[in-house]
């Protein structure tokens, strides 16, 4: 019966479409945080929303390294852009943030295909990819930390107000719904583009780049796209961040806490598939918030704990939550059918 | 046979966590059940894990050192003795952890936060304390810019950036003598550094020194060659030095391998010269090094006792930076005491009414704050390493030695 139940929730090849199952699972937690305001208290809802915005932000990071294979370990790059193109534009020009947000995707954007040029022009690969994206995210960080007009060091601070017009929804609850709709509209793109000819090219770049070429795939192209859309949709929860927090400078903005903040996600529910970073969202975030609370007084004990589980849960399932889950039923089953 | 042992492994690390939540929750539970009558909760975040948690450790011990000699003296008399209580959350050194720890500190019921050591961090906490209408006071953070916010709940004690870098101007003006002609400043390139480098940059001209050149770098750099070759080829007279500890110890390092001839190194605010670790660390070659720093009246027995109470309790000298955690907490007292009411519109008006005369600070007159929530008598203070400790050396009222300049 679980069993039964595991093995359509986590079933992938349904010709593209929804079971029943994750159907069901996903109505459940929809209904779950859309509902969370009246049985969840303020502080809470924090929670939920760095639930939303880590999964969201992960998802772009899936678009690109999990589903083209081009792993980014730079993307606080994109992230930073979109967070700095908003408020400093709202700041020192008094521009609407929901019009800097859009500017935001477009610098976000036109860096990307900068990097990605470069970087697939000259073919670089894996690991020295990586080490690219990292290093022109450190670039980033070092300008914005030197340039006046940039406000340097001091960073941004933005003034509180209550108006959705300046995409600060008042209370939680805004932000909440806010996160809820891009997190949802992000999935269901990327559960949509994973069977059409893109998604394909996509997958087929991943497993073997040089096949897919020899097939007539336009590499280049398509991993331009995926770096590119990915860069965009990632200055969009920049954007996010800086008006719920309000503070933005160089070293928050484009730190590698945030580039790594984009990967652990995807990897612990498992990257490559549409609900992963979802999962691994509602796992990761979690864990290091209740850690934080209960272990406050044992100073430390919090990141050891939290460490030991990610190394637990890396070692326990390499594949992700959803591999892992795949692997039991498949193994159950084999019992079963032996019996 | 190997995965189930591996699952055991990772179910019993689950419940252990479960187990102890579990017990987290039921502890602030009843805590907060307890509500203002009897126990009032003081907030302090600051970055106890990650490189700056010596300094964080130091400034929270300090601040229970305060709680604990307020609850036996008896508590918050107006409020019927309530006794204090300090409730830590660790920002990791992080802007997003520290706001979400601002706000679990403040859904446990918290009646005002302090922190955090990072100005970054700082503006991020004040913005979530200002949203919430819950009073904020910083205990170490010089930036400038985060209290022109117009913020109503936040406070700060500590001198900021401003305030350093003009009594540095004011007071070098003053002490330098003939022979030193030219000054370099070299001071690392973050929120600390900018801030007060910017200012002193931008006055040199009126203290009759020449700045031959102004030299930033990265705090977490790894090599300081560069950049003390430059000092080498300028020949400065004076060194003028903005940085944490790390780097400055790197910075003394390379000028001692060098063995660059300075007549005078003076830090601003530096969390090298200014720690007494940086005096084990280099011995004679530091002797006479200067630092404009905030500090403890060195000439009040309230002090004497303070340093002498913290070192039988941690076992440890006191920091510069943990007098900030020890004074925060006697504003809040005296801020309970004339409020009557942990309410965070009562405390707010009553913080900003504050006056108090007998602290530890070596400022000129008392604590009390500008309609920005600034400390208005907030002042540095010039300490001299002289054999082998740190003596205060100007302003004289301030003075414990003479000022030693060349040779």
């Amino acid at each position: 019966m679980i069993s039964d139940f595991l093995k359509r929730a986590t079933n992938s090849t349904n010709n593209g479409r929804l079971t029943v199952q994750q159907i069901v699972i996903i109505c459940v937690l929809s209904l779950a945080v859309l509902l969370s305001p009246l049985y969840v208290s303020n502080y809470r809802l924090n929670l939920i929303i760095a639930i939303l915005t880590s999964a969201y932000f992960a998802q772009c990071w899936n678009l690109m390294s999990g589903y083209t294979g081009q792993f980014s370990f730079g993307h606080a790059a994109f992230y930073g852009l979109g967070a700095y193109t908003s408020s400093i534009l709202f700041v020192d020009l008094g521009i609407n943030p929901w019009i800097g947000l859009v500017l935001g995707m477009i610098v976000a954007g036109l860096v990307a295909a900068g990097i990605g040029y470069l970087s697939f022009h000259y073919n670089l690969k894996g690991d020295y990819f990586a080490l690219a994206t990292m290093a022109f995210c450190e670039i980033l960080r070092v300008l914005f930390k030197n340039t006046k007009a940039l406000h340097a060091s001091s960073g941004v601070s933005i003034p509180y107000s209550k108006s959705i017009a300046l995409m600060q929804f008042g209370s939680k609850q805004g932000f909440l719904y806010a996160a809820f709709v891009m997190l949802a509209a992000i999935t269901f793109a990327l559960y949509k583009i994973r069977r059409t000819k893109m998604g394909l090219y996509f997958v087929a770049i991943r497993e073997n780049e040089d096949a897919a070429r020899a097939l007539g795939i336009n590499a280049f192209k398509y991993k331009m796209i995926a770096l590119i859309a990915s860069a965009m949709l990632s200055a969009i929860g920049g954007s996010f961040y800086a008006q719920y927090y309000l503070y933005i400078d160089p070293t928050i903005a484009f730190s590698n806490t945030v580039s790594v903040s984009a990967i652990t996600p995807c990897i612990i529910g498992g990257a490559g598939t549409v609900f992963g970073p979802i999962i691994g969202a509602m796992i990761l975030e979690p864990i290091s918030e209740i850690t934080n609370a209960a272990l406050s007084n044992y100073i430390g004990m919090n990141m050891v704990v939290y460490g030991l589980i990610l190394v637990i849960v890396i070692m326990v399932m390499p594949k992700g939550v959803i591999g892992l889950t795949k692997e039991l039923v498949n193994k159950y089953d084999k019992k079963k059918a032996e019996e | 046979m190997k995965k189930r042992r591996l699952l055991s492994i990772a179910m019993s690390g689950l419940l252990t966590i479960l187990a102890v939540t579990g017990c987290g929750s039921t502890n602030s539970s009843t805590a907060s059940a307890l509500g203002g009558g009897s126990v009032i909760k003081i907030g302090s975040v600051h970055p106890l894990t990650g490189s700056y948690a010596y300094e964080a450790q130091a400034i929270v011990n300090a601040q229970q050192l305060a709680i604990d000699e307020i609850n036996a003296a008896g508590g918050i008399a107006s409020m019927g003795g309530a006794k204090l209580e300090l409730e830590v959350g660790d920002s990791q050194a992080g802007a997003d952890t520290g706001a979400s720890e601002t706000e679990r500190l403040i859904s446990e019921g918290c009646s005002i936060i302090t922190g955090t050591f990072q100005s970054g961090v700082t503006l991020t906490c004040m913005q979530k304390a200002e949203q919430n209408q819950v009073p904020f006071l910083v205990t170490v953070s010089n930036n400038v810019a985060m209290f022109e916010n117009g913020f109503e709940y936040c406070f700060r004690i500590q001198p900021n950036a401003d305030v350093f870098a003009h009594d540095f101007i004011e007071y070098i003006t003053e002490i330098k003598t003939d022979d030193i002609k030219t000054a370099v400043l070299i001071h690392e390139d973050s929120l600390t550094g900018t801030d007060s480098g910017d200012i002193i940059a931008e006055n040199m001209g009126s203290t009759g020194i020449e700045l031959l050149d102004r030299i930033t770098y990265s705090a977490s750099t790894a090599t300081l060659s560069t950049e003390v070759t430059k000092i080498a080829d300028l020949k400065p007279d004076l060194l003028i030095t903005i940085g944490y500890f790390a780097d400055t110890s790197l910075l003394v390092k390379e000028l001692n391998e060098r063995g660059v001839e300075l007549k005078m190194v003076c830090g601003v605010a530096n969390g090298g010269i200014s720690d007494t670790k940086f005096i084990e660390d280099f011995g004679d070659t530091v002797e006479n090094y200067l630092d404009l720093n905030y500090r403890f009246n060195p000439n009040s027995e309230k002090t004497e006792e303070l340093l002498t109470s913290y070192k039988e309790k941690y076992g440890d000298d006191m920091s510069v930076h943990a007098v900030w955690g020890y004074e925060s907490i006697y504003v809040i007292a005296d801020a309970l005491e004339r409020a009557g009411s942990s309410d965070s519109e009562a405390l707010k008006k009553a913080l900003h009414e504050t006056n108090i005369e007998d602290h530890v600070l070596a400022q000129a007159g008392p604590i009390t704050f500008d309609e920005k929530g600034e400390n208005v008598n907030a002042a540095g203070v010039l300490v001299q390493i002289q054999n082998g400790k740190h003596v205060v050396v100007y302003p004289r009222e301030f003075a414990e030695a003479e000022l030693i300049v060349g040779e």
